[in-house]
């Protein structure tokens, strides 16, 4: 269906005119159930590399020495680690962005936040007027995040926050997009917390080896106040147990119990 | 390529009989015809409330014999292979009977088979829906053509037509926002480049021309030409309620497309219903409300069904009672639920057939 130019008669006639993982953080597993339920998979374009483990150090966060440059966060020293493809102590984790002025990573220029993040060494923190857009992002990237499982956001809430929910948006390299969402209850006040999701959701036509961009933020059109600030995000493999695998180690443990007490 | 044919610029709905035809119950469908206009320098929500013409290809309407996970099948069908499954020209499945009546699906890759339709709904288990199968009496559906940016906007290739304004530099190119889920994705026309992009790509990027516009959801467009840009639109208006998917995790937005050929309202579209909306949140704190979202033309008002006092209402607003506030035709809004659903009902919403 193709708009066409309108003669200048009908134009009067028309109707309708549309006005118109630090040491410190506490680590919370998700308690939310995943957002959809999906089949396996499938790559939408030609798959891209996966992403290599380049030897550079992990980003150290020892959570006892403040770092002077950061007003917002209780933050430690950041280390010197200058690229987001760094991988910590274990491989299987990989760290989107740590929130470094050199991260790729920037205010998105059609958001509320353009003039209200303030850059620390290794976090973000917005304020001011911010509202409850997606406002910061990355774009032009090649990432492959089809193997991992988990998704880390390491995230604190500040005074005035009203945002309900923290949303973060991937596009793929042919602009489908896939959400995760996160109450940000989840997330302390004025303190640093580490909150794990379960990648369970790529949808069957999002190509999760193909990740050009991702942006992070409310989620909304920007009606209500974000005030949150931001030191990391990372994917990761380790597997965060089922409900019902919770259920059946307490249920081992009181068969144990109960044979233990039979016994004496 | 569909060039509309602009037969009558009284009422939207109105005109002619189209001949749809289902495959059991030879019916008609009205035509509509929309023009919207943005100002220039100006921003405006839109959509198309109609469906484009049923497509010359065979099969078209039938019945579903087979379901599957991410597939559909009429084994008489006889449809020719990938001829409904390209990017380049995207097609839709809707359902026209049974319970999940005016449910849409986009077709998607692998390419169509003879008797297979491969479609996404979202991450959709389409078993759950336990949609009716056999040649006599299995779910009735029609083959709706679809549009990208390059089949709707145009494209300045030899023989087409560019509608908006392109430009090398996105700035000064109108721009078209499509919603992403929590944020939106901006395109333009590059001229530079003659082809579609987005506003972050590089040359290196694809080419954006097969970038689908779904027919379910709104759209977004900021004029940036020196004069009004003027859209028209021509098409059949829907015979069946639009029941849209729509995203059910905590808070989450979606942009919908309401396929309202006329003018309707708030209390009209109630969307408080249970016959429209499974657990529409309803309460006197619009925090605690689900919300809808309306483009003013300079900024979202935001609307709660206030439960107490029976009525819709806007958020912040000392005016109590926006019942009647008007949704344009064609205008899409947001909504936003508070709570994340669990079924597959739960992902839609029944908007009402128009003219009723």
């Amino acid at each position: 269906m193709r708009p066409a130019p309108v003669p200048a008669a009908l134009r009067a006639l028309s109707l309708a005119l549309l006005v118109a993982t630090t040491a410190s953080a506490q680590l919370i597993p998700w308690t939310e159930p995943p957002t959809v339920v999906t089949p396996a998979p499938v790559a939408t374009s030609a798959p891209t590399p996966a992403l290599a483990a380049p030897a550079t150090k992990p980003k150290a966060k020892a959570a006892t020495t403040p770092d002077p440059t950061d007003t917002a966060l209780p933050l430690p020293p950041s280390s010197t680690d200058s690229s987001i493809w760094s991988v910590l102590s274990t491989p299987s984790v990989f760290v989107l962005t740590s929130f470094a002025a050199s991260d790729p990573g920037a205010v998105r220029a059609d958001s509320s936040w353009v003039g209200q993040v303030t850059q620390n060494t290794s976090s973000i923190t917005v304020a001011g007027t911010a509202a409850d857009d997606n406002g910061w992002g990355a774009t032009g990237l090649a990432l492959n995040a089809a193997t991992f499982t988990s998704l880390s956001i390491t995230a604190q809430r500040n005074v005035g926050n009203e945002t309900p929910t923290l949303f973060l948006q991937f596009e793929d390299r042919n602009s489908l997009t896939k959400v995760y969402s996160i109450n940000t209850s989840l997330f302390a006040f004025g303190t640093l917390t580490t909150v794990q999701i379960p990648l369970t959701g790529w949808t069957v036509d999002f190509g999760p080896s193909d990740i050009a961009a991702w942006n992070i933020g409310g989620g909304s059109v920007g009606t209500i106040p974000f005030r949150m600030s931001f030191d990391e995000i990372s994917f990761g493999t380790s597997a965060i147990p089922e409900p019902s695998t919770y259920a059946a180690l307490l249920g081992a443990l009181a068969l144990l119990g109960a044979t233990l007490r039979r016994r004496r | 390529m569909r060039p509309p044919l602009i037969l009558s610029a009284s009422l939207l709905l109105a005109l002619a009989a189209s001949p749809a035809t289902h495959a059991q119950t030879a019916t008609s469908r009205p035509v509509g015809y929309l023009v919207q206009t943005i100002p220039s320098g100006q921003t405006r929500s839109f959509s198309i409330p109609f469906d484009a013409d049923l497509s010359s290809l065979p099969g078209t309407v039938g019945r579903l014999t087979a379901v599957g996970a991410t597939y559909v099948e009429n084994s008489a069908a006889g449809w020719t292979p990938g001829a409904f499954s390209s990017s380049a020209t995207p097609y839709f499945v809707r359902l026209t009977s049974g319970v999940h009546t005016g449910r849409t699906f986009r077709i998607t890759s692998p390419a169509n088979t003879a008797t297979r339709l491969n479609l996404a709904d979202d991450g959709l288990d389409l078993t759950t829906l336990n949609l009716a199968v056999g040649t006599a009496t299995g779910t009735g559906y029609e083959i709706i053509p679809g549009d990208t940016l390059a089949t709707f906007f145009g494209t300045t290739a030899a023989g087409d037509s560019l509608v908006v304004q392109g430009a090398g530099d996105p700035l000064a190119a109108d721009l078209l926002q499509v919603w992403g889920g929590a944020a939106w994705l901006n395109f333009y026309y590059n001229t530079t480049w003659s082809r579609w992009a987005r506003d972050t790509d590089a040359i290196t990027d694809p080419s954006r021309n097969d970038f689908l516009l779904r027919s379910d959801r709104g759209l977004m467009l900021t004029r940036r030409g020196t004069t009004p840009l003027t859209l028209a639109v021509v098409g059949r208006v829907l015979a069946t309620p639009q029941r849209a998917v729509h995203t059910r995790s905590e808070n989450a937005l979606t942009f919908l497309a309401t396929m309202q050929a006329g003018d309707t309202t708030l209390g009209a579209l109630a969307l408080q219903n249970s016959d429209r909306t499974a657990g529409w949140r309803a309460s006197a704190d619009p925090a605690q409300a689900d919300i809808l979202l309306v483009w003013s033309g300079a900024t979202w008002f935001s609307f709660f069904y206030n439960n107490v006092a029976g009525h819709w209402q806007r958020v912040g607003d000392p005016t109590p009672d926006r019942d009647g506030f008007v949704i344009a035709a064609g205008t899409p809004v947001f909504v936003q639920r508070r709570t994340a659903g669990t079924s597959a009902d739960d992902k839609t919403i029944s908007f009402p057939t128009p003219g009723t």
